[in-house]
This record gives structure tokens, sequence and C-alpha cells, in this order.
């Protein structure tokens, strides 16, 4: 088994999600747990997310082992669902920049962060109405929605997003963090209804991630 | 060149298809291929005076690496590829010397060699949102000084009573009201025919709706489109530069490789900052250059491994082409009144002077905060950019590594001072900055005078 765990793990850095499900498949044939493997899984994610954080691994480094990760989630996922272990994620992560705003690289190393710390996530890319972010929110039903804004001249599109929530007193249902380029934390207070997800990728995944440890959020995920 | 726009962004019509991820994939794997065939590597010690091999060496890879992977438009899912001789034409067709303004402000960006001695041009840009309040003040502050050649206004913040939002009629009236506004900041200072670097953060219509040569942006400005990080572009971006080729504005375009990104590192942003260079003035047309390498995931420019990578660009570039490049401290940490944003600014010019650099900046606290930047950064930027023409390259890289041992701590703990607004640190009458502030530039001066570097005097 430590042959196969070494295996595995040799996949997952250089990034062969194939040679990673093919290490998978061993170990369950030899009837190890799945969610030991997640577990593993986990901490090798972790440790890129570590070395990303200093400086040594890069956003396309986090892609591709976000890819690798999802590729293993697909075999064990419904393993561990018919085992009763329950959702393997942290919790779901709705994410998009708002309209008018076509920045990206925060945004995808926000998405890779979530990713790392355990997150299902749903992203909606750039320029994103305000209508796409609440049929995407009542379809997929997240714990999070994370806005992006980048300029100052897109804060009234956040505000827009965040209407449309909390005039169906929707946000008492979901967490709405915000964050990109031009938010703080004033600003944030004057739009209401949302935490601040930080300064950077790090910070962001860090509230998302003490969101959920301290869940206060109603009813729509069940 | 300007002939070659429509033919060359056509080929994001029939160019091969590729998704987002995919084009970031190629262009990550190419650039770590370029790292080792060309050996970057980033040298903490030499932050400001790079072998001339390097040069050398960055150059060809940043070539190398926007030809193999061309331009993305994001619109389409094509690329766009161009040849070496598309590009070497594009360079040497490009001007030495762009004229900026009218009558007796008229601004000559020149190109500038490596440790050229002439002064650089100071284009201070208004780094952070500023309220409605103070901005008529800020506006006549800069244009008061004598050091500020020009600035870039900031984006509109409010517009009648509510915050202004992109791609609106509210915006585009409140451009047009912002720019009016310099406009008559600079006829009270004496200075009417001072330039203006457009526009950035707002919206291509805005953007096109506000070159206006009676009201608006006139064509001795210059208007800025960055690149899209890493190589893309979008039909937004071309609408903004196909309007400003046919309205007849100066183009400046920014070739800026983001660390921690697609790029990857220091290495990766030099080599891709390098590669958006070529497709800045071979694409988007630009007469100025910006050359630099941005940390993403802490933004600023003024860790030793950001002023590294933006001094080899900048130097590889200049010693290579002759187009003007202009460059500064754009995102720096801390705030205005602070030793660390001095120390921030100091750093990173003598660096990008001394490389051939004109100055432009700067933007306290990574350029988010409200009301937190003041005419002195950018004062100060010229002061220590004026000084930095009397230095060799080895003596910007020592004086620049001593000022970094001042800040690096606390930037790496990403713990700068906020500092103070605006609207604390200037008397909003008579527009003097408080005796705080001037004590502080003061002994900052002094400690860089310690350090070799001799304040500019006119008199030789």
């Amino acid at each position: 088994m430590k042959e196969l765990y070494a295996g595995i793990r040799q996949a997952f850095w250089e990034y062969e999600p194939e040679a990673a499900l093919h290490g998978l498949q061993q170990a369950l044939k030899q009837e190890e747990e799945p969610t030991a493997l997640v577990q593993f899984l986990s901490e090798q994610l972790t440790e890129i997310g570590e070395q990303f954080s200093r400086g040594e691994l890069f956003l396309p480094d986090m892609m591709m082992a976000g890819d690798v990760m999802e590729s293993c989630m697909g075999l064990l996922r419904p393993l561990l669902e018919s085992k009763g272990a329950g959702n393997a994620s942290l919790g779901k992560v709705l994410l998009g920049t708002v309209k008018g705003d076509i920045h990206d690289i925060g945004k995808n190393m926000v998405k890779t962060m979530l990713s790392a710390s355990g997150f299902q996530v749903i992203d909606l890319g750039t320029d994103v109405s305000t209508e796409q972010f609440f049929n995407a929110a009542m379809q997929e039903k997240p714990d999070i929605i994370a806005l992006s804004s980048c300029m100052t001249t897109t804060i009234p599109s956040m505000q827009d997003t965040l209407d449309m929530f909390t005039d169906r007193d929707l946000h008492k249902s979901f967490k709405i963090v915000v964050g990109g380029g031009s938010m703080n934390q004033e600003l944030v207070e004057r739009l209401g209804h949302c935490i601040y997800g930080g300064r950077d990728a790090f910070e962001a995944a860090r509230t998302c991630r003490n969101l959920m440890e301290n869940d206060q959020i109603g009813g729509m995920r069940q | 060149m300007t002939a070659r726009f429509w033919e060359l962004i056509s080929r994001g019509e029939t160019g091969p298809s590729y998704t987002g991820k995919e084009f970031d994939l190629r262009l990550f794997g190419a650039t770590k291929k370029l790292i080792k065939k060309y050996d970057i590597h980033y040298d903490p010690a030499h932050i400001a005076d790079h072998e001339d091999g390097m040069l050398e060496r960055v150059f060809q890879a940043g070539l190398e690496l926007f030809l193999e992977i061309g331009m993305y438009n994001m619109d389409t899912g094509k690329i766009i590829r161009v040849t070496e001789e598309e590009v070497f034409e594009a360079l040497h067709r490009a001007p030495c010397c762009v004229t900026l303004g009218e009558g007796r402000e008229k601004v000559f960006v020149n190109h500038r060699d490596l440790e050229d001695p002439s002064l650089p041009v100071v284009c201070g840009g208004v780094g952070n949102p500023m309220t409605n309040d103070a901005r008529y003040q800020l506006y006549l502050g800069y244009a008061l000084n004598p050091m500020i050649d020009y600035i870039e206004p900031v984006p509109p913040y409010q517009f009648r009573g509510r915050l202004v939002k992109a791609g609106t009629p509210f915006e585009i009236q409140a451009c047009m009201d912002n720019i009016a506004l310099f406009r008559k900041a600079s006829r009270d200072a004496g200075r009417p025919g001072m330039p203006v670097k457009g526009k950035d953060g707002v919206s291509a219509i805005t953007d096109i709706a506000t070159n206006r040569e009676d009201c608006g942006y006139r064509k001795s400005d210059h208007a800025n489109v960055y690149i899209k990080p890493a190589l893309k572009t979008t039909y937004e971006d071309l609408n903004r530069i196909a309007q400003y080729l046919q309205y007849g504005i100066n183009i400046s375009s920014g070739a800026g490789g983001y660390m921690g990104g697609v790029n990857g590192g220091a290495e990766g942003a030099a080599i891709g900052g390098m590669a958006e260079a070529f497709a800045a003035v071979t694409i988007y047309q630009a007469n100025i250059m910006s050359t630099s390498v941005m940390d993403s995931i802490y933004p600023n420019q003024t860790s030793g491994k950001a002023m590294w990578g933006s001094n080899l660009i900048t130097a590889a570039f200049n010693k290579y082409t002759h187009v003007p490049d202009m460059w500064g401290v754009y995102i720096a940490t801390a705030g205005p009144c602070t030793d660390m944003i001095l120390y921030e600014i100091a750093a990173c010019t003598v660096g990008l002077v001394v490389n051939g650099g004109h100055t432009f900046g700067v933007a306290p606290n990574q350029g988010v905060t409200l009301n937190y930047c003041t005419p002195m950064e950018p004062q100060f930027m010229g002061e220590v950019g004026y000084a930095a023409t009397k230095l060799t390259r080895k003596q910007a890289n020592d004086i620049s590594l001593k000022i970094l041992e001042k800040y690096e701590d606390r930037l790496m703990a990403k713990q700068a001072p906020k500092g103070k607004t605006f609207q604390e640190l200037y008397n909003l009458e008579t527009l003097e900055p408080c005796e705080e502030y001037r004590e502080l530039v003061a002994s900052v001066w002094e400690e860089l005078e310690i350090l070799g570097l001799k304040r500019y005097s006119f008199r030789g």
C-alpha cells in the first residue's frame, strides 16, 4: 500500500490525472478506505497550496492540481456517499466577477485557493450579470456566493447583485463574500449584508473556511 | 505601422482555437522551457544592474514566447499570431520621441538609453480613488507642482451623489466632468496645455466617448490600454485601439508580467512582460511603452523580485529598441506620509530611471484606498528620478538594495503602514503639505544622500 500511495503522490505532483486514477483504483481493489484516500489527496493539495503561497509554485500548478483532484473526486465521491460518509466537500462556493468587470487573475487565484481548501467551486467567470448570479444561486444552492470587483466603477454592480438577494431576504440563506482590488472593509460596511473576503486569495480562502466552521447559514442548501 | 492593425486583428477571427485554460497552460509550459533555454534566473544581489548577456537573453526569450504563443482573443477563442518580421517592422516604424501637450506645456517623451543623463519625464499618476470634495484641490496641487509634467487623473468615484457605475451614462458624464475638472485645475495653475494620461478603470464606451478635442481627451494626450494577463485581448480593448487610431491620440500600453499568475515566478513574469511589450507595439500600436513586473499575490511592484523583473525588461527594451518607455512605482504598499512609501518610491525609481525609463506613479496602499494619495509622492518620485540620472547601473543597484533593506520585512509581512489622506496632509486652501510630511521627506532625503543618491541640482 505504501508504494501505491507513493505512486498516487507522484501522479498528483506531475499533474497526471489518469495515473492518479489508476493508483486510486489499485488502492481501492486492495480495500483501502475512500476516506483515507481523500484525506491523502487533500494533503497533497494543501502542500501544493502552501508552495503556491511561498511563491514556489504558481497559478497554473494550482489549476492542474485542481484538475487532478477533481478527476480523483469523480471516482471517490460516489463511494463516499454510498458509505454514508456524507459530502466530501467543505462547502459549495458560487464565484464570479461582477457585471462590467473582466479582471480574472485575482478571481482565478481565489478559485484555486478555495479548491485547494476543499471547497467545490462553481466559477461563473467575469462580467457576470446580477441575474446570472441569482439564477445560478437558485439552481446550485451554494453555501457561499463570492463576488469580485476590481474597479471602483464596478462597485455599483456589486451593490446591484447584493440588492437582488437582500430584496428577497436571501442574504440570510447564503453567505455573501466580496473582494477584489477595489474592495476594502469600509466599503463592505457601506454595501451591507456581505463579508469582506480579504486583501488576497489566501485571506479569501481563510475567510470562507472560517465561515463554514462557524456556519450560521439558513436552509437553502439542505 | 497602423496600417497593419486591421490585418493583424483579423487573425483573431481565423487563428487556431483554444479555451482560455488551454491557452494559459500552453503559455505556462512554453515559459518554463524558455526560462531554462535562456538561463533566466532571479539574482537578489543584482536587481537593477543586470549583465548585458541577461538583457539579450530575456529579449530573445520574450520574442520567442510571443511568436510561439501569440495573443489570445478571449471573445473568439482564437490566437492572433505574428511573424518576427512584423514585430521588427513595428519596432522600426515606432517613433523614438512622442510629443504630448500643447503650447508652453509640451512634453517630449523621448527614448532614453541605459544610464542616460537626460532628465526623465514625470507623470504623476493620481493613484487612488478620490472623493469629490477634494478632487479639484488635488488636481490643482498636481498642476501647481513644477516637478510634475503631466498627470493621470483618477477614474471618477462619485457622480451626483452616487457611486459611478461602469458602462452607463453616469460614467460617461462623470468622466467628462472629471477631465473638465482637471483642465480647469491646469488652467488655474497657468498650465492650460498640460497633457493627461488616460484612461484606466472605466469601460470602453466611456473611453471612446470622452475623446473630444473641445472638452475631453485631446489628441495631444495619451491613452493607455493594458494587455490583459497574460497575452490576452478582447474586442472591447481592440475597439478602444481602433477608435484611438481613428481619433489620432497617442497610445501607451503596458507590458506587465504578473508573478504568481500564469507567467509563474519572477523569471516567467519577466519573459511574459517582454513578450507583452512586443504585442503592445505590434498589435496595440503603442508608441509609448510601459514595462513592469508585478506581484499579483500581494499586489506590489516594489518587492525585490518585482523590481528585478521590471528593471530587467525595462533595460532590455531600452537597449534593443528606440521606443519611449515609461514606468515607475505604480503599485506601492504603504500610504502617504510614511517612511515606507518614500523608500518604495526611491528603490523603484532609481532602478527604472538608470535603465532607461521615464517615471510614472504613485499608487499608495496598492491603489485601492480612498483619498490616500497626494502630490508629494510623484514630486518625490521626480526628485529621485532626476537624481538617478547621475548614477551608473551598479551605483543604482547598490542604493536600491540598501533602501530595500529598510522596508522589505514589512512588505513581506504585509504590514505596510496605511499613512494619511490628502485631506489630512494638505492645507486645502494653500495646497501646502503639512510640516510632518515635509520633515519626513527631508529626513528620508538625508538617508538617501548618505547612501550615495545626491539631490539633483539645476546649477550642475
